[in-house]
């Protein structure tokens, strides 16, 4: 082969890789400034032709748009996307020769993106979510049961994760299965730092079960006036701030070997105040559960980071191995074009789903039956106040829950 | 020569290989043949499900009465980790036992709409002749109803090319005598198969 031709295909190569990690998400990176814009039909509208998505990007179209939807309140539309990611998830779990091959001698971004062990996770979460929007109860519970042998199969990595936990606990609990309910907010209680945060509810459970010695551990760490059963309930899903970023990581090893890999973007933690209240007066929350997405996100990649640096370690070996065989068989230039080309291309996957808010809380509020006028506010730490937000009116009956969900971004 | 003649050789076998690999291609099957993808829930399960649930109710002896017992579908609870519609099954069941000539079904689906006509039956529009009287429903004896579980177990991780996983699905079935409340009648039925996916792919 001539240098010329070589060097003609050599820039080619660079090309299409350059291509792959920037244009091809050309609409993903529209809709995500869109709904970070508050332009949530422009969103919707750039992810509504899946046939401009390359399968390596389906995940994330999926994940995306489903999120956006549950965002307006189209809870149909977003089960159906979210159904669809989870549909795909399960595909990908088998390992395409073609593309791992391909990946070892150009870049990651050729590949399926599979999504974070996280994000597969929070693809059921928000699943869950629509469903009890829904009033779906049954298709909760499948999801909570999907979500579980997730949090099953990667404990390290999703163990702080206690909103998802929080919502399965609820899936269990609303159908009956009391039972499995009790187990799960026991995890639950046993993960999160705060001891009274679940014990009024793992106390009614026990109570309910005739678990009578937890019963009694448990009712002294709630206030007296907590302990009358509340007869109906309003359970917020609250989204708080943006999504943490990956960002390219990088070791050199002179003079031209690049070894990159992704890494969260480091942001602070995005704290907030909750509160209900009704004619200004305050709603005392039965149960409080947050999930830093930033904190399991990064569990989730370190989780990996061996299968990563292996990878990229094996990249590199076969990397060199192609830039000295070039070396030896053509000019001298062509050859530190070669290594050039190959330096340039090892860009790392830094692949997300960026619409996911930095928190995720679970609030329930206890309330007496009869038509209630709730007002909502969020707070930053400072005291500054981020939204305010009006619920519709509604109207309880005994035994009744209402589901509402809420996202602020930055 | 003999180079050039092999890669066009090859080159025809590619794409013939392609042509033959990206025809979309449809065939007619029998519902009556079981047809397995993978362990999850398909029709030929439901089709099993309700043989063995029909014929042993059919079977069944209810308290002496003078007419067919009259039952309603309370539905089959889905306690499992896939999304199933169990009406389906419901539907069928309550299909056969219809057609055995032996129970009789109250139509719970169609409450909404019968109150509905009722009501336009008895607004001036309708001949008073004509109108289907009121209190004349049939109230039901017997509640249908189930739970479909399962438990899914996968292979632990190892060195392998397959990944195995085994699925066991139960539906329990059982009929409530609402005058009594107590269980009149109640049958299960049990599944479970193994299922092997390769674990790397082209």
């Amino acid at each position: 082969m001539s240098a010329y031709r070589f060097t003609y295909r050599l820039v080619l190569l660079a090309g299409l890789i350059v291509w792959l990690t920037g244009c091809a998400s050309a609409p993903l990176r529209e809709a995500r400034t869109a709904f970070y814009s508050h332009q949530f039909q422009k969103a919707e509208v750039s992810l509504s032709k899946p046939e401009e998505f390359s399968n390596r990007d389906k995940l994330l179209l999926f994940m995306e748009k489903g999120l956006i939807l549950h965002h307006v309140g189209k809870y149909e539309d977003s089960v159906n996307e979210f159904l669809k990611a989870s549909d795909l998830i399960k595909k990908q779990d088998v390992i395409s020769v073609s593309q791992q091959a391909a990946s070892l001698v150009t870049t990651e971004w050729i590949t399926e993106y599979k999504g974070e062990y996280s994000e597969r996770l929070w693809v059921h979460s928000y699943l869950m979510m629509n469903y009890l929007l829904l009033n779906k109860y049954e298709d909760a519970l499948v999801d909570a049961k999907q979500a579980l042998r997730l949090m099953e199969q990667y404990p390290i990595a999703l163990s702080n994760d206690y909103f998802t936990r929080a919502l399965i606990a609820l899936c269990y609990e609303i159908l009956g299965e009391n039972n499995d309910a009790y187990i799960e907010y026991k995890k639950l209680n046993e993960a999160i730092p705060d001891d009274t945060a679940i014990a009024e509810k793992l106390y009614r459970l026990a109570v309910k079960l005739g678990f009578h010695d937890d019963a009694k551990r448990y009712k002294s760490f709630i206030s007296n006036e907590k302990q009358q059963d509340a007869a109906a309930e309003l359970i917020l899903f609250v989204g708080i701030g943006n999504a943490p970023k990956k960002i390219p990581g990088n070791i050199i090893l002179p003079p031209t070997i690049r070894i990159s890999f992704p890494q969260y973007q480091h942001q602070e933690p995005d704290m907030a105040e909750i509160t209900a209240s009704e004619s200004s007066q305050r709603l005392l929350p039965m149960m409080s559960v947050r999930t830093s997405v930033d904190d399991v996100c990064r569990a989730s990649l370190s989780h990996r980071a061996s299968k990563i640096m292996i990878k990229e370690a094996a990249r590199a070996a076969v990397k060199e191995t192609l830039a000295r065989a070039v070396e030896s068989r053509n000019h001298e230039l062509v050859g530190a074009l070669f290594r050039a080309v190959l330096f340039i291309t090892e860009e790392p996957d830094t692949r997300s789903w960026e619409t996911l808010p930095a928190s995720l809380y679970l609030l329930r509020f206890p309330l007496a039956p009869g038509t209630h006028s709730l007002n909502i506010t969020i707070s930053r730490q400072d005291g500054s106040q981020i939204e305010n937000i009006d619920l519709p009116v509604i109207t309880l009956s005994p035994g009744q829950r209402v589901f509402h969900s809420i996202r602020v971004t930055d | 020569m003999k180079t050039s003649l092999i890669k066009k050789h090859l080159l025809l076998i590619f794409i013939s290989v392609m042509i033959g690999g990206c025809t979309a291609t449809t065939r007619d099957i029998s519902p009556d043949d079981a047809k397995h993808y993978d362990a999850s829930y398909d029709f030929s399960d439901k089709k099993k499900i309700i043989d063995a649930l029909v014929n042993p109710l059919l079977a069944q002896s209810f308290p002496a009465s003078e007419q067919k017992p009259v039952m309603i579908v309370y539905g089959v609870a889905n306690r499992t980790s896939e999304h199933i519609d169990t009406s389906g099954i419901t539907d069928e069941i309550r299909r056969k036992l219809i057609n055995s000539g032996k129970f009789s079904f109250i139509n719970e689906t169609q409450r909404g709409n019968i109150s509905q006509e009722m009501a336009h039956q008895y607004s001036d529009a309708t001949d008073p002749k004509t109108r289907v009287e009121y209190a004349r429903q049939v109230g039901a004896q017997y509640i249908l109803s189930g739970t479909l579980r399962s438990i899914e177990k996968k292979q632990p991780r190892q060195w392998r090319l397959t990944k195995k996983t085994l699925m066991y699905y139960s539906l329990n079935l059982e009929m409530t005598d609402i005058k009594t409340g107590l269980i009149a009648w109640s049958d299960a039925v049990e599944l479970a198969r193994e299922s092997s996916v390769p674990i790397i792919g082209w």
